[in-house]
């Protein structure tokens, strides 16, 4: 889908790609950046986390600043091209020089300092943020002038119908430590729903991981999401979904090999994988758990059902205790198939998003979005809600 | 004294035509009226305004045999130690008047320490209220800046409470030139550097044609629009909006028709085509408003009020200020909000209430130093510079220019150094200091040159005509005309022409 929006966009887009953590975001973006220069297109790619400190709170001017610099540092590190003899920070540095901004203050020896600092100083990103508070858009334009100069550069090299891609990665890590969270999550938010134009660049596919809860509160933004790898069908049976199955047996198949697969599940491996592969919920990171934990308790081959019913017990064991609330939540989760936000309340936004994140709650899709609860807690979940003899929260 | 001086107190004198003003002739009254000790106020805009005060009433006692007495006030010491001084003086045979002047503009970087001074010397002098009183048979009168008289009440209260006059002699306003087409521009630079607008162009070209693009080709020539305004190519600006509006229009978002709408307007409005911008601006407006857009609805209202403003309906461009300050505030943009408080600074001047204009661009200055606008900053203050430069307050309006220079300077805003190096021309030329006009004019003309801004290359050489003579003159006058022809200013032109002899007097706005 990123491909396709890529692809269809005539000279630039910007992209706010998703996914619920370990759903394989960064699996697709390799894979994305693999297609993209099959294609021909000129890839570059920057992780945020080398910039960027994830448990602070992040300002616009910082990162317009730190995608400047990583678009630097990949054009000089993939591409060898180095604009002028200058890199983005050096130049940084000398506009900070030009202009009001009191470098003394923020005492910085070379460009490259001013690398370093942005990562591992919070004083120094705050007061950088705050004496460019009132020159964002001077900023921006340096920014911009930079990116420009840098797509000037790659055609030279790569002619003149050259496609740049950039590919931001883990921005959606940014989520702040347990004091501060609330207030580093506002400042993500703010910085995507007042901000996004800014992080338009002129002439670039841009493409950022954004944080999942993005989607909720920034209702009106296009983003692309991925969703788990859908096993059932949304009806009220859970028909089993054919093709995803299939694609979750093919995976379970590249790690085992067939003639692995035969010898460790027994001669009809699927008979007994699909109901690892099942429980799973279509999600990467619980399926290779589930076989990880079987494989650990298998003490004679083919594997026994006692150990996959252990192994089952103990990944299960690892979305429990849940709580009554949230049990009534989740069971009307469960029947309405629906998110059931009704506001935007960050209280209401952090629940889901702290299910989804955990895999509690899966997000689906075929045609429509549609969420569910895992099939892993499901039955837990139900019976909670049943013990305690109260009605699904509504 | 020299010449020069003189020349500049007797024209000053002129101005503030103290025979005719109802603030000065109560002191006069008191001269003819009133026998003995009597403790007058004056308070005067600086102290040039304090020796055409000085100079007009030493003229009226000399007509009865009868003079000023001046005591020295050369360094602040000399006020801290004024209660000796006084006590120890004994009045001159045929002295009509003791006079004490320091007249320090709030706006002047020494004025701390002259506040101080006065201060010191006031409260010292307080507790001899009586003995002054015994010592002198003629009027004792303090001439300072508008805040001694505060000085004055809260420092030296018995002293106060003897005064006999207290009397504010400014100099009348100097109204708007007629011709005030010929004024320095002060919108808000655009960013130093903006996008390249022919690698934008060539995108666009690129695109053009192929199906399901022109959103893309707008964006572009949107894009190029931006580059051009940036490097003050405003012919070319307005070309690639009006192509990206039309295409916008048919297809696009409002809020990105509106966006178009917008810095078409303001291109032209730079362009001098104000009834054309206003329409645009007005779709533009009805735009943003459609995609619930606040801040550009805003926005819109106030280009509109500049606009209006710039058209001579000060009325229309009230209300649209009026209309867009609280849309600002709602928003929480307080530089917006500034923006409007300092257009209705622009109607007040316009409008010569000059009184109400400072206190716009000082509610305008507090609110772009909240919101750390150094460009907002500057320009205030060059506005209130502007305020006091109509009021012949020339110390003051020096201050304020300096000021907004180091700031400008500070962010490298070289159109607002030019503009501030032209005002300090304007006052060197009004005091006679006809070289170091030249040198001022001429330093805004090489800035004006580096950003190829030919509307203001054509207004300096304009100025440097006034304070020129013979060939040098018409060379000025020629440059002028090519500056203003290369930009299609044929109005301006004329306007040159018309007044070959007499250049037209014009003044910063």
């Amino acid at each position: 889908m990123l491909q396709e929006r890529i692809e269809l966009a005539a000279s630039e887009s910007l992209n706010l790609f998703l996914g619920f953590r370990g759903s394989g975001k960064t699996t697709e973006l390799f894979r994305l950046r693999e297609r993209l220069v099959n294609k021909g297109y000129i890839v570059l790619y920057a992780n945020a986390l080398n910039y960027i400190n994830p448990a602070d709170r992040i300002e616009i001017s910082n990162l317009l600043i730190v995608l400047a610099g990583a678009f630097s540092d990949a054009l000089q590190e993939e591409y060898h091209i180095d604009l002028r003899g200058e890199t983005y920070w050096t130049r940084l540095k000398n506009w900070l020089a030009a202009t009001d901004v009191d470098i003394r203050e923020l005492s910085l020896k070379t460009g490259a300092d001013i690398k370093l600092e942005l990562r591992t100083t919070p004083s120094f990103r705050q007061k950088l943020s705050q004496a460019l508070s009132g020159r964002i858009g001077e900023l921006h334009a340096e920014v911009i002038g930079f990116f420009e100069d840098g797509f000037k550069a790659i055609r030279q090299k790569a002619g003149t119908d050259a496609k740049v891609v950039f590919l931001f990665d883990s921005l959606e890590q940014i989520r702040g430590s347990l004091s501060n969270e609330q207030e580093v999550t506002r400042s993500v938010e703010v910085l995507f729903s007042n901000n996004l134009r800014l992080l338009e660049i002129p002439y670039l596919h841009v493409v950022y991981t954004v944080p999942p809860w993005l989607k909720f509160v920034l209702p009106g933004v296009r983003m692309v999401v991925l969703p788990c790898v859908r096993t059932w069908d949304n009806d009220k049976e859970r028909t089993t979904c054919v093709p995803g199955m299939e694609a979750l047996r093919s995976l379970t198949g590249r790690r085992f090999s067939a003639d692995g697969l035969k010898r460790f599940f027994g001669a009809e491996p699927f008979s007994r994988a699909d109901r690892l592969i099942a429980l799973s919920g279509g999600h990467f990171r619980d399926l290779l758990f589930l076989l990880q934990e079987t494989v650990l308790r298998a003490n004679d081959l083919p594997v026994s059902d006692e150990a996959i019913e252990r192994a089952i017990t103990e990944v299960r064991s690892m979305f429990l205790p849940i709580s009554m609330d949230d049990a009534r939540w989740l069971a009307e989760i469960e029947r309405e198939r629906a998110s059931l936000l009704k506001t935007r309340e960050p209280a209401e936004i952090s629940r889901l998003t702290r299910f989804l994140d955990t895999h509690v709650v899966l997000y689906l899709r075929n045609g429509e979005e549609w969420y569910d609860v895992h099939p892993l807690v499901r039955d837990e979940v139900l019976h909670i809600v049943k013990a305690s003899g109260a009605a699904p929260a509504g | 004294m020299s010449d020069q001086r003189s020349t500049f107190l007797t024209s000053l004198a002129s101005r503030y035509n103290l025979a005719d003003s109802l603030n000065w002739q109560p002191l006069i009254q008191h001269f003819e009226l009133g026998r003995g000790f009597a403790f007058i106020v004056l308070l005067v805009p600086n102290d040039d305004g304090a020796e055409v005060c000085r100079a007009a009433l030493d003229a009226y006692l000399r007509e009865s045999g009868k003079h000023v007495q001046q005591i020295p006030i050369a360094v602040p010491d000399d006020l801290k130690q004024l209660a000796g001084t006084l006590l120890e003086l004994q009045p001159e045979a045929g002295a009509g008047a003791i006079w004490v002047a320091r007249a320090v503009p709030e706006a002047v970087p020494h004025y701390q320490v002259w506040f101080e001074a006065w201060r010191e010397g006031v409260a010292r002098l307080n507790q001899f209220r009586n003995p002054l009183r015994s010592q002198f048979d003629i009027p004792l009168i303090f001439v300072g800046a508008p805040w001694l008289q505060q000085v004055l009440r809260n420092n030296a209260p018995d002293l106060w409470s003897v005064q006999t006059l207290a009397a504010r002699v400014v100099a009348p306003a100097q109204p708007q030139p007629a011709a005030d087409g010929l004024v320095l521009r002060k919108e808000p630079a655009a960013p130093a550097r903006g996008p390249d607008p022919e690698l934008a162009l060539t995108e666009a070209n690129r695109l053009r044609g192929k199906d399901g693009t022109e959103l893309d080709v707008a964006r572009l020539l949107h894009r190029a629009g931006l580059g051009f305004a940036a490097r003050n190519q405003w012919h070319e600006t307005v070309k690639a909006f009006s192509e990206a509006l039309d295409i916008r229009r048919a297809r696009a978002a409002s809020e990105d028709v509106a966006e178009s709408g917008y810095q078409l307007g303001m291109a032209l409005a730079w362009v001098e085509d104000l009834e054309r911008a206003a329409a645009i601006l007005e779709q533009a407006r009805a735009e943003y408003e459609r995609a619930g857009n606040r801040l550009g609805t805003a926005s819109c209202l106030q280009r509109l009020g500049d606009v209006a403003f710039r058209l001579g309906d000060g009325e229309t461009a009230r209300e649209r200020y009026g209309d867009a300050r609280p849309l600002f505030r709602t928003a929480g943009n307080l530089r917006g909000e500034a923006d409007c408080v300092s257009g209705l600074g622009d109607i007040a001047v316009r409008y010569s209430d000059y009184e109400t204009a400072r206190m716009r661009y000082d509610e305008a200055l507090q609110l772009y130093r909240q919101t750390g606008d150094v460009r907002g900053e500057a320009n205030s203050l060059s506005a209130l510079g502007d305020v006091a430069f109509h009021c012949a307050d020339y110390e003051t309006a020096r201050a304020r220019y300096d000021q907004a220079l180091l700031l400008y300077r500070r962010i490298g805003d070289r159109r607002g150094e030019a503009n501030s190096l032209v005002r300090f021309g304007d006052i060197e030329a009004i005091e006679g200091n006809g070289a170091i006009a030249r040198e001022r004019y001429n330093h805004a003309l090489l800035l004006f040159r580096q950003i190829s801004d030919q509307y203001s290359i054509g207004l300096v050489h304009q100025r440097l005509a006034k304070v020129t003579q013979g060939n040098e003159r018409e060379a000025h006058v020629a440059a002028a005309r090519a500056a203003w022809a290369s930009i299609g200013r044929q109005d301006l032109i004329e306007f040159l022409e018309l007044t070959p002899q007499t250049l037209p007097a014009t003044s910063p706005k």
